[in-house]
């Protein structure tokens, strides 16, 4: 959101007076302490399904240009790789296998460029959280997620949780002004700038998947993965909502999301659902499956399996 | 019909040919390419080829000195590349912390067993020598051969090298070994959409490099920093076993 007004006298005869006037009046009424924050285009941004490839293509530029000045660095690349046809993603994991050591967690923190804190309402922003039950039971309330000692503990086993990516999704029913979707390939995406941080979609998930960015992202400049997708993990905005994509800036060039590759005990698989012969449709075919909640009839693309 | 007839062979040519692509070590079906931290090394007969076997089943004492290191052709010294339990707790950590790095291809990092052991001064010492895997049924000639300790050997007989060892575990393991032929068990990373132009790659690891072959079971581990609660305050880490478990007056 950074980069000061771009507004200049050039500009007006080619963007129109309507256009100026909006910048003025919305700038009168907001009355930013800070004339840096505020971004014309930015502000006239149209929802993503709106913008024709051309206004795509100078947006991801302008957001290229926002977060190098802003994190000082000269390599990001922001980028919106479309689905493929004929791809449905799904995952699966292993209860069985997983022995809740939180590498996941963490991959995915460094992988989606989250935020990083540890104040009031600022605490760092993880997508996956490791839920600690006990054996014999499926009891969510008596899970622990917050458990420190060695892992496997005995008579426990270990149920990570993260956005289910529902073909039937609460989230997108809730949202009022349609700032997150379900995309082709089944990622349930957020458009960070169309976004007005209700919270509708965090109140309707069974999940517990979306996160809120109560305070402004703090995200050290040398911690940051430059490479992003426009609807993943480029930086976010203070009173936005996240979310797990998957990783949607690596599955959508063909590779695995960062917390299936770091997994140490190889309890997550990924694959293309409508591939008849990928490792999702093996498990679903061969191994006992169990959906979280499967009663409020989400429909998630996220299966649990035992072996 | 015709088709099928000239069609059918070929499959079951082309499937027999991946088979003895798997059995090479070098690749298995699935177009996925078995990586394996596993030198082309081995102490054992070093020592063994001069000496008479004794074959019956005993507990063993120490009766050797392990050689800690070797020489290899172009003459750099080199550990012996066990300590794979102790190591791969440690390689996990490291690999964790190596997440930071500048590409996307980080989080597939993966580091030599020996690299990690020469980089921190591990020796054969801190290894396991103990053979835990069998409960006691087992013993080394079960799975060495009492010939060639540089090999592997099967119930029938058959000799193996140590890089196609997942037809050894596969004997008693033998659901493991299907679900690791079709990628539901084991460590796999790269790419899912194997048929990409670019790249298209996917690792996967054998049974050895996650499981120590003397004393299989996986490693318990510490786990990374879980969340923080509200419980203790903001910023504050609950410790200990008691986390989580917040009492009524906590809420």
């Amino acid at each position: 959101m950074s980069g000061g007004s771009r507004i200049r006298p050039g500009d007006v005869k080619r963007r129109g007076f309507l256009k100026l006037l909006t910048a003025l009046t919305a700038g009168a009424v907001t009355a930013p302490a800070d004339a840096e924050a505020f971004d014309l285009d930015a502000f006239l941004q149209k929802h993503f399904h709106q913008m024709s490839d051309d206004e795509k293509r100078r947006t991801l530029q302008r957001l290229e240009q926002d977060y190098n000045d802003k994190y000082e660095r000269d390599d990001f690349t922001v980028v919106a790789d479309g689905p493929t046809p004929g791809v449905k993603f799904a995952y699966a994991l292993n209860l069985s296998k997983c022995i809740g050591c939180r590498r996941c967690v963490h991959a995915c923190v460094q992988e989606n460029n989250q935020h990083r804190g540890r104040e009031e309402r600022g605490d760092q922003v993880e997508y996956i959280r490791v839920l600690e039950m006990e054996k014999g039971s499926l009891d969510l309330e008596k899970a622990v997620h917050d458990y420190d000692h060695e892992v496997p503990a005995e008579d426990k086993y270990y149920m990570p949780v993260q956005c289910h990516h529902c073909n039937a999704a609460p989230c997108v029913k809730a949202c009022p002004v349609e700032a997150t979707w379900q995309e082709p390939d089944g990622i349930v995406v957020v458009d960070y700038n169309w976004c007005i941080g209700c919270r509708y979609c965090a109140a309707a998930c069974p999940y517990w998947a979306r996160k809120f960015n109560w305070i402004e992202p703090r995200l050290p400049a040398d911690e940051i993965n430059p490479d992003t997708h426009y609807l993943g993990n480029r930086p976010r905005y203070k009173g936005v909502m996240e979310k797990c994509t998957f990783c949607i800036n690596r599955v959508r060039k063909g590779l695995n999301p960062a917390c299936h590759d770091i997994c140490p005990t190889g309890s997550r698989k990924f694959g293309n659902l409508l591939d008849k012969d990928s490792v999702i449709r093996r498990i679903i075919d061969h191994k006992r499956i169990y959906i979280l909640k499967e009663e409020v009839g989400t429909d998630p693309s996220f299966y649990y399996f035992f072996d | 019909m015709t088709f099928s007839r000239f069609v059918r062979p070929i499959l079951i040519l082309g499937t027999c040919v991946l088979g003895a692509g798997a059995a090479s070590g070098q690749a298995v079906a699935d177009r996925v390419e078995v990586l394996t931290d596993i030198h082309g090394y081995f102490p054992c007969m070093d020592c063994h080829a001069d000496q008479e076997t004794n074959p019956t089943p005993r507990i063993l004492e120490e009766e050797h000195e392990i050689p800690l290191e070797w020489t290899d052709d172009d003459g750099v010294t080199q550990l012996v590349p066990f300590g794979r339990r102790v190591a791969l707790v440690d390689l996990l950590d490291a690999g964790a912390g190596d997440l930071a790095g500048d590409n996307m291809q980080r989080i597939g990092v993966r580091l030599s067993i020996t690299d990690y052991m020469q980089e921190n001064d591990l020796t054969a010492a801190d290894s396991v020598w103990t053979l835990v895997h069998g409960g006691g049924n087992l013993w080394c000639l079960d799975c060495h051969n009492t010939d060639d300790r540089d090999k592997l050997v099967k119930l029938n007989g058959d000799l193996l090298t140590f890089n196609q060892s997942q037809l050894l575990c596969g004997e008693c393991h033998g659901p493991e070994l299907r679900d690791w032929e079709r990628g539901i068990h084991g460590t796999t990373t790269g790419y899912w959409d194997l048929a990409r132009d670019a790249g298209g790659e996917s690792f996967r690891k054998l049974c050895v490099e996650c499981h120590t072959p003397h004393d299989p079971a996986f490693p318990s581990l510490t786990p990374l920093a879980g969340p923080i609660t509200r419980v203790d305050g903001p910023g504050e880490r609950r410790t200990g076993d008691t986390a989580g478990h917040a009492t009524e007056e906590e809420h």
